[in-house]
C-alpha cells in the first residue's frame, strides 16, 4: 500500500513538474483524457482492487463469537482488570494489569469500561477496540509466540491516560504453571 | 443629495461621492461598521491571531514530547493544550478564516458592492470574537477545556469533568457556531442572488461555486454539532441523561453527532482552499481552467459524499463490519471527485505557459503535501489498516498533511495573491521565498517522520512516554521540525509587515487576473465598483482588459449616487439577469448589541446563573425586532433606473427579496437540527443500554390531538393572512393575530403534555429526549407567536402590501414549519411506544 | 437580452437530486442494518437469503432504480433549459446524476458478499 502510494504521488508530481518545463509534449492531449482517465478511471481501478482485498480481510479478522477461548477485560480510570473462564490460568479480578493468554491460538477479548471510554490495544498483536461503558465490544487477538507483549489504552481518558498500560503474557499451550502464578480457580 | 449620476461625473468625483456613503467610520463608531471589506479583514486578522496562539500551543506540546519522561509539562496542562490546539485551529482559525476570505472576496468576485446581509456578517464577527476570547481566557485562568477537541462523553460529562472546563468548550464553541450559520446563510444567498448583470450560472467564477457549496455544507453540517453541544450542556446543567449509560443514555450518540459534523468539516475547510487553487492556476498558467462543469460536478459530489464518511472515525467502536464496509466504501469514493479536480488542475498546467511566481510556489507545496495526505487518507479508509493505526500519531500526521497541505498552503498562496488588492503593494520576494522553504521543510520534517512514530505504536494524546520503545528519536526530529516551521511562520509575518511598509506600488491587476476582483483600483475602494459591469463570459478581464477603467468612469449598472443610498443589484439565480435593486443597510450598532445580548445569555449559563439567562435572550429578541423593523418601505414605489437602459423594482417590492431566501436557508439548517434530534431519539431507543425505561408517556392523547390541531390552525391562519394580503382583501392582520394566538395555545399544550403525561426528564434518557422533542416544538411555537405579533405591527404600520409581501409570507412559512415539526415530534412521542412495543 | 433562456432557479435542484437519492439510500442501508442486527433478522430465513440480506438488497435495488429513473424527468426538464446557461446546467446535472448512481452502486456492493452482522 505504501509503495503504491509512492508511485502515485511521484507520478502526479512528475506531471506537474513536467508542466513547468513548458514543453509542448502533452499540450495536445484532450481534456477528457485527463478528466475521465486520470480523474475517474484510474482511481476507480485502484480503489476497486483495494476494497476487494480489504473488506473480506476485515471480515476474517472478526470471528463469530463462542468459537474460541474468551477472556474479559474491564477498563477503569486508569487501569485494566482481566478475568478468565473457570479453571483457566490467570488472576481473576486482579488489578495487577497483566493479561494471560495462551499462545498460538486465537483469543477473543470481551471489552467494557466502568467509567469513561477507553480503548484496548496491544500494538504487536492486533488492532484496537474501544471500551465503552454500558456496552461490550469484542476483539480477536492471537500471539503466535509465547512471551510478553505491551498493551495500552488508545482512547484519551483523562489525566492518567498516558500511563494506562498493561502487560500481556502469552504462555505456551499446556504450560499453565508458569503463567498462573496466582490462584488457579 | 439626489440623482448625481444622470449628469456626467468625473471618475474622481464619482469616487468621492460613493466613498462618502460607503466609507467605514473611525473612532468608536467603528463598532457599528458593517462593510464587507472591513468585517472580512477583521475576520482574517483575528483568525491569524488565533492561528499564532494555536501554533504556540503546538510548540509547547512539541517541547514536551521532544524527550521521553520530560518533566516540562504535567498532564493537566498538556491535556488543556491539545484540546485547545485542536479547538482553536478548527473553530477559531480555519472556519473563520474561510468566512473572512469569503466576506472580503465574494462581492468583488461577483461584481457586487456588498453581501446580501452586511449586518449579519458584522453580528457573526462579534459572536466569533466573544466566543473565541472566552475560550482562550479560560486557559489564562487555568480552567480551559481538557477533554479533547472531540469532547467524548462520558469523560466530558459532569461526573468525570465536574469543573467549568467542559462548559467553556460547549458554550464558547456554540457561540462561535452561531457566526458560522449566519455566514453560511449569507454566502448561499449572496452567490445565488447578489451578482452583477449577465453573470449566469456558467459564468460564475469557480471560487463562487466552491463557496456556495461550502456554505450549503455548513448549513447542514453544523447543526448536528450544535445539537450535540446543546444536549450535553443541558445534561451537565440540569442532569438530563442523554449520554449517561446507567440512565439509558448512549455515549456513542455524542460520537455520531460530533462526527456527523466533524467529517464534513474537513471538506468545508478543504473546498474553499481548492477554490483558491482553481482560481490561481489558470491565472499563472495564462490559460483558462480545464473542465469547468466537471469541477462543479465534482464539488457537488464531494459535498454529499463527505456526509457519508463520519463513521470512519468510529471504526473501533464495535459497530458490525458490514456497516463499517458502507463507510469504508464511501470513504474511498471521495478520492474520485478529488482526483477529478487534481487532474483538471494538472491538465490546465500542462496546457498553459507557466511561470513560478510566489503564490504558485505555495501551490506546489499544496500539491505535494496534499496528495500525500490524500493517499494516507485512502489507507485509513481501509478498515483493517485503520484498526491498527487509529488514535496513533499516524493519524496525527495524516490530518496535518491534509489540513496544512490542503488548507494552509493554498491560503498562504491566497494571502500573497490577494494582499496586493488590500494594500496596493507587491510582496518583497527574497523574504517570501525564505518563509516558504522554512515552512515547507519544517512541516515535512515534523510530520513525515510522525507516520513512523504512529506505526511504531505511539498513541495520541499522551503527555509523555517511556524511553526505549523506539519513539525517542522520531519525536525529537518532529519537535525540531516543528520549531523550524514556527520560524517559517515568523518570517512570513515579518514579510507581511515589510509588504505593508515597503512593498512596490502598482496600478492595476499585477497578476493579470481574469476575474472581476481585479477590475477595481487598488487598494480596493470601500464600494468596490463605481459601476457594476455587464459580463458576458467567465473571464471578463480577458474579454476587456480595460474594464476597470470603464467601471471607474461609471459606465455600467448603478454608476451613480441616488439619495445617499447604498445600492447593488439582485439577479435571477440561473440566468443572472438583474431583477431588483437591493438597498443595503447603513452602519448600525444593532449587530454588536445583539451579540452582546447573546453573550449575556451564554455567560449566565457558563457561571450557572440559569435563572438570569432568559434576560439575554429577551434582549436579543428586542434587538432582532428592531433590526427587522428597519427594512422595507411604506409605499410600493416605482421601478428605478438601474443603468444600461434598465428599470428595476426595489428589493422590498421584488418577488424574491434576499431576506425571504435567507429565511428558507435558515429553515434548512434548522430542519437539519430537528432531523438530528429525531435521529438521536431513534438511536437512543434502538442502541442505548438500559432500555426500556421504567416509565413511558401515559395518557394525554386527547391533549396531544388538541395541541396538534392548535398548531395546524396557526399555520392555516397565517397562510390565510398571506393569501388575503396577496389578493388585497381585508382581514390580513386579524388572521395573523389568530395565528399568533393559536401558536401560544399550541405551545402551552406541548408544555402541558410534558408536565402531565411524560416522565420527568432527569430520571432516564427517554424522559430527557422526549422533553427535548416537545421543548423544540414549544420554542418554535413561541417564536412563531412573536413572528405573528411582528407581522401585525408591520401591517398596522403600513409596511405590508400585495407587492411588499415578505412580512406576510414569512410568518406563514414559519408556522407551517413549526406545525410539521411539532406533529413529527408528537408522532414520535406517542407512536414509538406502540410501534416498538416498549423498546428493542 | 443576452439570448439566455429564462428558467426558474428551482431548476438548480437538479444539481442535487441524484445525490439526494444516494443520501437516502446510504442512511437507510446504515439505519436498517443496525435495526436488523438488533432484531435478529440474520437468523430468519427467506428463501435462499436471510431476511436481513433480503431487506438490504431491496433497499439497494430500490435506490438504484430510483437513481436510474431520475434520468427520465431530468431529460424532460432539460428541454426547457436553453441558452448557454441551460447547456451548462444540462451537462453538470447529467454528470452529477450519473456520479450519484455509480456511488449508490459502489456503497451498496458490500451487501452482496459480506456477512451481515459480524
Amino acid at each position: 500500500m505504501i509503495a503504491g502510494s509512492a508511485v502515485i504521488l511521484s507520478g502526479v508530481l512528475g506531471l506537474i513538474g513536467y508542466a513547468f518545463l513548458n514543453r509542448d509534449g502533452l499540450r495536445d492531449v484532450p481534456d477528457r483524457v485527463w478528466l475521465i482517465g486520470g480523474g475517474v478511471g484510474f482511481p476507480m481501478v485502484v480503489l476497486t482492487a483495494l476494497l476487494a482485498w480489504a473488506l473480506p480481510t476485515g471480515e476474517s479478522m472478526t470471528g463469530a463469537r463462542g468459537e474460541v477461548y474468551e477472556v474479559q477485560a474491564e477498563a477503569y480510570q486508569w487501569g485494566w482488570r482481566f478475568s478468565y473462564p473457570d479453571g483457566a490460568p490467570g488472576e481473576t479480578g486482579s488489578e495487577a494489569g497483566v493479561l494471560y493468554i495462551p499462545a498460538g491460538e486465537p483469543v477473543d477479548v470481551a471489552v467494557t469500561a466502568v467509567d469513561v471510554i477507553h480503548a484496548f490495544w496491544i500494538p504487536r498483536l492486533a488492532g484496537k477496540i474501544d471500551a465503552i461503558p454500558g456496552q461490550t465490544t469484542h476483539l480477536r487477538i492471537q500471539a503466535d509466540e509465547p512471551g510478553e507483549y505491551r498493551g495500552q489504552c488508545a482512547e484519551f481518558c483523562g489525566l492518567g491516560h498516558a500511563g494506562m498500560n498493561f502487560m500481556v503474557v502469552a504462555y505456551a499451550p499446556g504450560d499453565t504453571g508458569a503463567a498462573g502464578e496466582g490462584d488457579e480457580r | 443629495m439626489s440623482e448625481q449620476g444622470t449628469g456626467r461625473m468625473t471618475p474622481i468625483g464619482l469616487h468621492r461621492a460613493l466613498d462618502a456613503i460607503w466609507r467605514a467610520p473611525k473612532g468608536l463608531a467603528a463598532f457599528s461598521t458593517v462593510n464587507h471589506s472591513v468585517v472580512g479583514r477583521r475576520f482574517i486578522v483575528t483568525a491569524f491571531v488565533f492561528f499564532a496562539i494555536g501554533g504556540l500551543m503546538a510548540m509547547l506540546m512539541r517541547a514536551q514530547l521532544a524527550r521521553p519522561q520530560n518533566p516540562f509539562l504535567g498532564p493537566e496542562v498538556y491535556n488543556q493544550l491539545f484540546t485547545l490546539h485542536g479547538t482553536v485551529m478548527m473553530f477559531l482559525f480555519a472556519i473563520p478564516l474561510i468566512e473572512g476570505v469569503a466576506l472580503y472576496l465574494l462581492p468583488k468576485l461577483l461584481g457586487a458592492r456588498d453581501l446580501a446581509y452586511p449586518r449579519l456578517s458584522a453580528f457573526g464577527y462579534w459572536c466569533y470574537l466573544f466566543g473565541g476570547v472566552a475560550i482562550l481566557a479560560s486557559f489564562v485562568f487555568g480552567v480551559a477545556p481538557d477533554g479533547g477537541w472531540f469532547m467524548y462523553v462520558p469523560l466530558a460529562s459532569k461526573a468525570y469533568s465536574p469543573g467549568i472546563n467542559a462548559d467553556v468548550w460547549l458554550l464558547g464553541v456554540t457561540f462561535v457556531e452561531v457566526s458560522a450559520i449566519c455566514a453560511a446563510v449569507e454566502f448561499v444567498v449572496t452567490v445565488l442572488k447578489v451578482r452583477t448583470g449577465g453573470m449566469a450560472l456558467h459564468r460564475m467564477p469557480l471560487m463562487a461555486w466552491y463557496l456556495l457549496i461550502t456554505a450549503a455544507m455548513m448549513l447542514v453540517g453544523f447543526p448536528p454539532l450544535i445539537l450535540g453541544s446543546v444536549l450535553l450542556e443541558i445534561e451537565r446543567a440540569f442532569g438530563w441523561p442523554f449520554f449517561a449509560p446507567d440512565a439509558g443514555g448512549a455515549p456513542l450518540l455524542w460520537q455520531h453527532l460530533f462526527w456527523l459534523f466533524g467529517h464534513p468539516e474537513v471538506y468545508i475547510i478543504f473546498l474553499p482552499a481548492a477554490g483558491v487553487v482553481s482560481t490561481l492556476i489558470p491565472v499563472f498558467a495564462r490559460t483558462r481552467i480545464v473542465g469547468y462543469a466537471w469541477i462543479v460536478a465534482a464539488i457537488i459530489a464531494l459535498a454529499f459524499l463527505s456526509f457519508g464518511l463520519w463513521v470512519h472515525h468510529m471504526f473501533t467502536t464495535g459497530i458490525p463490519h458490514l456497516a463499517l464496509a458502507f463507510f469504508s466504501a464511501a470513504s474511498t469514493l471521495v478520492a474520485i471527485p478529488t482526483a477529478v479536480q487534481i487532474f483538471a488542475w494538472t491538465a490546465t498546467l500542462l496546457k498553459g505557459r507557466l511561470h513560478l511566481s510566489l503564490p504558485m510556489l505555495y501551490l506546489l507545496g499544496f500539491f505535494s503535501v496534499f496528495i500525500f495526505g490524500g493517499l494516507t487518507g485512502v489507507m485509513l479508509a481501509i478498515v483493517p489498516f485503520d484498526w491498527q493505526v487509529h488514535d496513533t500519531h499516524f493519524v496525527v500526521a495524516h490530518l496535518h498533511y491534509v489540513l496544512i497541505g490542503g488548507f494552509v498552503f493554498p491560503m498562504l498562496a491566497a494571502v500573497y495573491y490577494w494582499l496586493p488588492l488590500m494594500t496596493g503593494r507587491l510582496p518583497v520576494f527574497s523574504v517570501s521565498r525564505t518563509a516558504f522553504w522554512l515552512i515547507f521543510i519544517g512541516f515535512n520534517t515534523t510530520f513525515l517522520v510522525m507516520h513512523l512514530t504512529g506505526l511504531l505504536g505511539m498513541p495520541r494524546r499522551v503527555f509523555t512516554y517511556e524511553a526505549g520503545l523506539g519513539w525517542d528519536l522520531p519525536n525529537l526530529i518532529s519537535s525540531f521540525g516543528g520549531f523550524v516551521m514556527a520560524a517559517g511562520f515568523a518570517v512570513f509575518t515579518l514579510d507581511l509587515v515589510l509588504q505593508f511598509r515597503f512593498g512596490r506600488r502598482f496600478r492595476r491587476n499585477p497578476w493579470k487576473g481574469t476575474t472581476l476582483d481585479w477590475a477595481m483600483p487598488t487598494p480596493a475602494p470601500s464600494y468596490n465598483f463605481a459601476a457594476l459591469p455587464r459580463v458576458s463570459s467567465r473571464d471578463p478581464l480577458i474579454d476587456d482588459p480595460d474594464l476597470g477603467a470603464q467601471l471607474a468612469r461609471g459606465e455600467g449598472y448603478l454608476g451613480r449616487v441616488r439619495d445617499g443610498q447604498m445600492e447593488t443589484l439582485g439577479v435571477d439565480m440561473a440566468t443572472g439577469e438583474p431583477d431588483q435593486i437591493i438597498v443595503l443597510p447603513q452602519n448600525d450598532y444593532l449587530p454588536i448589541l445583539t451579540a452582546l445580548s447573546l453573550a449575556i445569555f451564554f455567560g449566565c449559563f457558563l457561571f450557572g446563573f440559569y435563572a438570569f439567562s432568559p434576560v439575554g435572550l429577551g434582549l436579543a429578541a428586542v434587538c432582532v425586532w428592531r433590526w427587522l423593523w428597519s427594512m422595507g418601505a411604506k409605499n410600493d414605489g416605482e421601478p428605478e433606473a438601474a443603468g444600461l437602459g434598465l428599470e428595476l423594482p426595489l428589493y422590498h417590492s421584488a418577488a424574491r427579496p434576499p431576506v425571504w431566501l435567507g429565511l428558507i436557508y435558515f429553515l434548512v439548517a434548522n430542519g437539519t437540527f430537528f432531523a438530528s434530534l429525531l435521529f438521536g431519539y431513534l438511536f437512543l431507543w434502538t442502541i442505548a443500554p438500559n432500555w426500556p425505561p421504567p416509565r413511558m408517556i401515559e395518557g394525554g392523547i386527547g391533549l396531544a390531538v388538541l395541541t396538534a390541531s392548535g398548531l395546524i390552525l396557526s399555520a392555516v391562519s397565517a397562510g390565510r393572512a398571506r393569501a388575503l394580503n396577496a389578493s388585497a382583501r381585508p382581514g390580513r392582520d386579524l388572521f395573523q393575530a389568530l395565528a399568533g394566538i393559536f401558536s401560544v395555545l399550541g405551545g402551552a399544550g406541548l408544555v402541558a403534555i410534558l408536565i402531565m403525561a411524560a416522565p420527568p426528564p432527569t430520571g432516564h434518557a427517554y424522559g430527557a429526549a422526549t422533553a427535548a422533542l416537545l421543548g423544540y416544538g414549544f420554542l418554535h411555537a413561541g417564536v412563531g407567536a412573536l413572528f405573528s405579533a411582528y407581522a401585525v405591527a408591520r401591517g398596522q404600520a403600513g409596511f405590508i402590501s400585495p407587492v411588499r409581501a415578505t412580512d406576510a409570507r414569512a410568518p406563514a412559512l414559519w408556522h407551517a414549519y413549526t406545525a410539521v415539526c411539532a406533529l413529527a415530534g408528537l408522532v414520535f412521542v406517542y407512536g414509538l411506544p406502540l410501534a416498538m412495543g416498549g423498546g428493542a | 437580452m443576452s439570448g439566455d433562456g429564462r428558467f426558474s432557479g428551482l431548476n438548480l435542484l437538479w444539481l442535487v437530486a441524484g445525490f439526494t437519492v444516494w443520501s437516502s439510500g446510504f442512511v437507510l442501508l446504515y439505519g436498517v442494518h443496525a435495526i436488523g442486527c438488533r432484531a435478529g433478522w440474520p437468523g430468519m430465513e427467506l428463501g435462499p437469503l436471510t431476511v436481513q440480506r433480503a431487506v438490504l438488497l431491496a433497499i439497494w435495488a430500490a435506490h438504484l432504480a430510483a437513481g436510474l429513473a431520475l434520468f427520465v424527468p431530468l431529460h424532460s426538464a432539460a428541454k426547457r433549459w436553453t441558452g448557454p446557461a441551460g447547456d451548462f446546467l444540462k451537462g453538470a446535472s447529467a454528470l452529477v446524476t450519473l456520479a450519484a448512481l455509480v456511488s449508490t452502486l459502489w456503497i451498496g456492493a458490500p451487501v452482496l458478499f459480506l456477512e451481515t452482522c459480524r
